[in-house]
């Protein structure tokens, strides 16, 4: 009887499944975290600093200062474009682009087209209503010499429980006087995915 | 004494894991959603996220994926399709001590984790409303995320199984890559797509629409590959199509419509009578009840002109459904027939004391109560569309009022679009609740 009742027991305690509780624990930024494998802040900070790094160490940026008296070239970021298997937020790795660009000190870096309008709605709305001597006047934007466009792009391979992951961003830098490609690079990233086939 | 025991212990197990929840309303949210009620048919899915009870968390999500979908607030709609697809990848690594309770008592004791058909359903769902939202990009990785999962599957089934790959999803990802100007991956994917549409036509008897086919051989001639578009449209040579400089100066329209409900399970049961009782099998099996009107022809007018589109049948779920199951009812029936075996090794252990006539009535007692314990599983994704039409029409740039000719000869009003040269435009209705997308007619 007594084993009966134990064998209940156990299938009953099988049966009700797993408790379960939340924890928070607070992290650097700069820590790296991999939870389910995919795209993360870690990968498009690290493809960012690289990417740019790679760009700026080419003899473009001293070629376009000797040509223009020692003015630093200036850079708009484009668009990077989603091709991956996975919802990537473009807009932040643009931001990080972006950030990794201006904190290198050896380009001169000017708004996004979106961030653009904004900004002349601003300067139209300074025209009617601030004094004459703070309003920005019109046609004293700085064209861009050249813009940075790109793509992340994936190939996925798995089987039940494991998966490997390849990310490849590419970048190119062009001329928008000559629409010459000056720069084109690119950085990849391999990750292998493993989740437990089995849990309780 | 003991006896009691024994049939008090039984009987606990068998309410505790039969006890379900009185389960979800559908017809309810239904009549919501015909009659455009959309606020109280998002509130009536989430109060009702109890009812889907705890191993229904899957359904749920799908459902109300669906529901926001329809309601047009596709940002809600994604993030319930992403929870859905994490969901259901999670329960894919099995549970060992759910499934040890599968096998000795039901599957519905399992967490739902979906048929394979649905979660590849998710993200084509997922991808029309990213094409409805005008988010082009993300409506590819939809595209791109189904072929991964389908793949995937291939590899675990060894290709045993029907359906390997998603042809409507090929073709919708043919016409993106169009419309983002690359043709040559657009001509990889109309090509693939027709030839999947000829596994279609064996498999559940669709073929693939004209449109497709003259897409395949307009971008094909544009890309230099003529002759293998050829080889898989045998009928090119009398075929007549809008040459690539033809639709330059002309817009496309892209009709997508959703028509009738996606199939049923329903239970079938066999009663074996044995001096112990008698034992008990289920099995789920597939119900369909396809469309009563299909839709007739895309009607767009202009000032100027009147343009009518045929539209095809472009995925048949409900035959797509009914394959899957039976691609696994080789591994369904030995699941039943190994849970009956070893239901009745318990019951033998539970009556195995005092007389013979008291064993003889504790086993039939038991093999009774089996009768209510052992259930098929029947859950599905309640709210999928059972077939999927497309229609696909180059107009010259202009507005226009779309409407639908239905199979009746009726005519529905459903929306006004303005089409410049060289641009796509994705259309959306679903016949089952047409007041969402055309409007409640008085």
């Amino acid at each position: 009887m007594k084993k009966q009742v134990g064998i209940i027991f156990i299938v009953i305690g099988l049966l009700w499944g797993g408790c379960s509780s939340t924890s928070v624990k607070r992290v650097d930024v700069d820590e790296t975290v991999d939870l389910s494998g995919r795209w993360n802040d870690t990968d498009s900070r690290l493809v960012s600093e690289e990417m740019i790094k790679d760009v700026l160490d080419r003899s473009w940026v001293q070629d376009h200062k000797r040509a223009h008296q020692g003015k630093a070239p200036v850079v708009i970021v484009g668009t990077v474009r989603n091709r991956s298997d996975e919802h990537i937020n473009t807009r932040t790795f643009v931001k990080d682009l972006e950030r990794a660009l201006i904190n290198s000190g050896q380009v001169d870096f000017v708004a996004s087209a979106g961030e653009r309008g904004e900004v002349r709605e601003e300067r139209k709305d300074q025209a009617s209503f601030a004094t004459e001597e703070t309003a920005k006047g019109e046609g004293e934007e700085i064209g861009a010499d050249f813009m940075l466009k790109g793509s992340i792009n994936t190939i996925t391979d798995r089987i039940k429980g494991e998966q490997v992951k390849f990310y490849q961003v590419n970048l190119e830098l062009i001329s928008i006087k000559t629409q010459r490609k000056i720069w084109i690079g690119d950085k990849k990233i391999k990750k292998i995915v493993k989740q437990s086939r089995f849990g309780f | 004494m003991i006896k009691m025991h024994k049939a008090v212990f039984a009987l606990l197990m068998g309410f505790m894991i039969s006890g379900c929840a009185a389960g979800f309303n559908h017809s309810q949210l239904n009549r919501y959603l015909e009659t455009g009620e959309c606020n109280r048919a998002t509130a009536y899915v989430d109060q009702g996220r109890k009812s889907y009870g705890d191993n229904g968390e899957l359904l749920y999500l799908l459902d109300s994926a669906m529901v926001y979908f329809q309601c047009q607030d596709f940002e809600s709609a994604q993030s319930r399709f992403r929870e859905a697809e994490d969901l259901a990848e999670k329960l894919w690594t099995e549970s060992i001590s759910r499934n040890i309770a599968a096998f000795a008592v039901s599957d519905n004791v399992l967490k739902y984790q979906g048929e394979d058909y649905e979660r590849v359903l998710i993200h084509l769902v997922s991808a029309i409303g990213f094409l409805r939202a005008g988010r082009l990009d993300e409506a590819l990785v939809e595209c791109r995320r189904l072929d991964s999962l389908l793949s995937l599957f291939n590899a675990t089934y060894e290709e045993k199984n029907v359906y390997k790959e998603d042809a409507f999803a090929r073709y919708l990802s043919g016409m993106l890559h169009e419309a983002d100007g690359e043709l040559d991956d657009a001509f990889i994917d109309y090509y693939k797509a027709v030839r999947i549409y000829k596994d279609y036509a064996k498999a559940y008897g669709l073929s693939a629409p004209a449109v497709l086919e003259e897409d395949l051989l307009r971008v094909a001639q544009a890309v230099g590959r003529l002759d293998e578009a050829r080889s898989v449209v045998p009928d090119s040579e009398s075929r007549s199509w809008l040459t690539q400089s033809d639709t330059r100066a002309m817009g496309r329209v892209v009709y997508i419509q959703f028509s009738g409900f996606a199939p049923l399970k329903i239970q079938d049961r066999i009663i074996i009578p044995t001096r112990g009782g008698p034992v008990t099998v289920a099995f789920p099996r597939m119900v369909t009840a396809p469309p009563a009107c299909r839709p007739g022809r895309l009607v767009l007018t202009s000032t100027e002109a009147g343009i009518e589109a045929r539209i095809f049948p472009a995925e048949d779920i409900n035959r797509i459904a009914v394959k899957s199951l039976n691609d696994r009812k080789g591994r369904v029936i030995a699941k039943t027939m190994v849970r009956a075996a070893t239901k009745q090794v318990i019951i033998s252990g539970l009556a195995n004391q005092g007389d013979e006539e008291a064993q003889a009535t504790i086993r039939l007692l038991l093999n009774m109560i089996n009768l209510f314990v052992e259930q098929a599983d029947t859950r599905t994704w309640r709210l999928l569309p059972g077939e999927i039409h497309v229609s696909r029409v180059y107009v010259p740039q202009g507005e226009y009022q779309v409407n639908l000719s239905l199979c009746d000869g009726d005519v529905r009003s459903l929306e006004k679009i303005r089409i410049a040269a060289g641009d796509t435009s994705f259309l959306f209705h679903d016949a089952r609740y047409p007041c969402l997308t055309a409007g409640c007619r008085q």
